[in-house]
């Protein structure tokens, strides 16, 4: 699944949440956070600012309505299932606050 | 075949079915049996045991034990503990959280006691129990067996399966276990002895789902091209249905996601559509039997389950749609 984003102002707080929250991470036919995929041109969008926005109550919430299971599935591990709502967001936020994990997804 | 939508439950966040009771968590996170109040607080379902529904209160760090009449019957205090696993000895296998750390374990339910407490187990923890001295673990490069001291009996790595798999990231492989063999889904299904980590067999065929004996997936050939695959793995016999038609004259673009009951395909569909659906599919005759449009507002579909002769659909829109067959007892 491959999104493409043009311009300053083409990503915005609701669409994390929206398109890359609700729709990309929900998806069922995704079970590997690496399959989402999106191509980023002359953004100015940067791994700060989506894990400033991905802390914020909004999103957090929505991130925790993926389900605890979800988000083993896509972080491919098991351990997440024994997390707790919060712990299990937290891992989410901070696995996409890593250098690498962030630019397999963001390009 | 016909289902009926009989209820829908608004604000639930998960539920689960213990034998045919239906148990949900609210999205303010409290407890009901068969849609009824039972208590407010911080839950989260953590399996099932013998029986008994485990919640996880989530702010005590503790487990409770619902039966089937949705009373409380017991409750360990010092841990929160998710059944995975019954040994025939009696034992469990559990994950745990403190609240400080999550772990492993071996728990004696009745005596409520922690024979065994492991920090780690497998790669990543385990994937699926084997039998009672084995466990299946994978991370993205591999996927391995493993005793529960965790020594690991052989590991495989996937790009040795699919030379072109890219170890990136994050994800979960999916690997289905029937009889003695592990069947590893990747760009084709790779038949591997579970004693030996031996590739036996290599199908060309994606199968996602197993029931029995018999293992199912859906292929994906183009927009407009499907098959349902179905193997024996018994007999080793393959049986392919096109369903294209099928899905194209009811404009269904299905998820790879399936689920298998009694020997017929539940599916939905997702993407490509401004409404969520789901049906039923007789592989027998090929075609579909059911079908049913949600409504915009409910957003994408979530968890599927079939059980008891009834549909669970879980939309984002954290409504809880329940289908019946007409023969089915209603609610």
């Amino acid at each position: 699944m491959v999104e493409y984003k043009y311009g300053p102002s083409s990503i915005t707080k609701n669409k994390i949440i929206e398109q890359f929250i609700e729709r990309d991470l929900f998806n069922p036919n995704i079970t590997s956070i690496n399959q989402i995929q999106w191509r980023l041109k002359e953004t100015g969008f940067t791994k700060a600012q989506l894990n400033t926005w991905l802390n914020t109550t909004e999103c957090r919430t929505a991130i925790e309505n993926l389900g605890v299971d979800k988000i083993a599935e896509l972080l491919g591990d098991a351990s997440i299932l024994d997390l707790t709502d919060v712990q299990a967001v937290d891992k989410l936020i901070d696995y996409l606050n890593i250098d690498a994990n962030y630019n397999l997804i963001f390009r | 075949m016909e289902y009926v939508l009989k209820k829908t439950n608004s604000k639930c966040k998960e539920f689960s079915i213990l034998d045919t009771i239906l148990f949900e968590i609210t999205i303010n996170k409290d407890l009901l049996f068969n849609s009824n109040y039972i208590s407010n607080g911080n839950f989260r379902f953590f399996g099932i045991y013998n029986n008994y529904q485990i919640i996880f209160d989530q702010t005590k760090f503790n487990s409770l034990f619902y039966d089937s009449n949705g009373t409380l019957v017991s409750e360990i205090e010092e841990y929160a503990l998710r059944h995975i696993y019954t040994f025939s000895n009696g034992n469990s296998l559990v994950g745990g959280n403190d609240g400080l750390k999550v772990f492993y374990g071996i728990y004696n339910f009745p005596k409520k006691i922690l024979l065994n407490r492991f920090d780690r187990l497998g790669f990543n923890g385990v994937y699926q129990v084997i039998n009672d001295d084995l466990f299946l673990s994978q991370n993205n490069e591999k996927f391995g067996v493993f005793t529960f001291d965790n020594v690991c009996v052989w590991e495989c790595y996937y790009k040795d399966l699919f030379e072109n798999y890219e170890p990136i990231g994050a994800g979960t492989t999916n690997i289905l276990k029937v009889g003695d063999k592990l069947y590893i889904e990747l760009d084709k299904t790779y038949c591997i002895e579970i004693e030996t980590g031996k590739t036996e067999r290599v199908y060309e065929y994606k199968f996602t789902n197993s029931e029995n004996e018999f293992l199912y997936g859906l292929q994906f050939l183009s927009m407009k091209e499907f098959q349902l695959a179905i193997l024996n793995t018994k007999t080793n016999s393959l049986k392919i249905i096109d369903v294209s038609d099928e899905f194209n004259k009811l404009n269904v673009y299905p998820d790879s996601r399936i689920v298998v009951d009694n020997g017929l395909v539940y599916f939905s569909q997702n993407m490509g559509t401004e409404v969520a659906k789901i049906g039923v599919l007789s592989p027998e005759s090929g075609k579909i039997l059911w079908k049913y449009d949600f409504e915009k507002k409910n957003g994408m579909i979530g968890t599927l389950k079939v059980n008891g002769g009834r549909i669970y659909a879980h939309t984002q829109d954290k409504t809880l749609h329940i289908f019946e067959k007409e023969s089915t007892p209603i609610l």
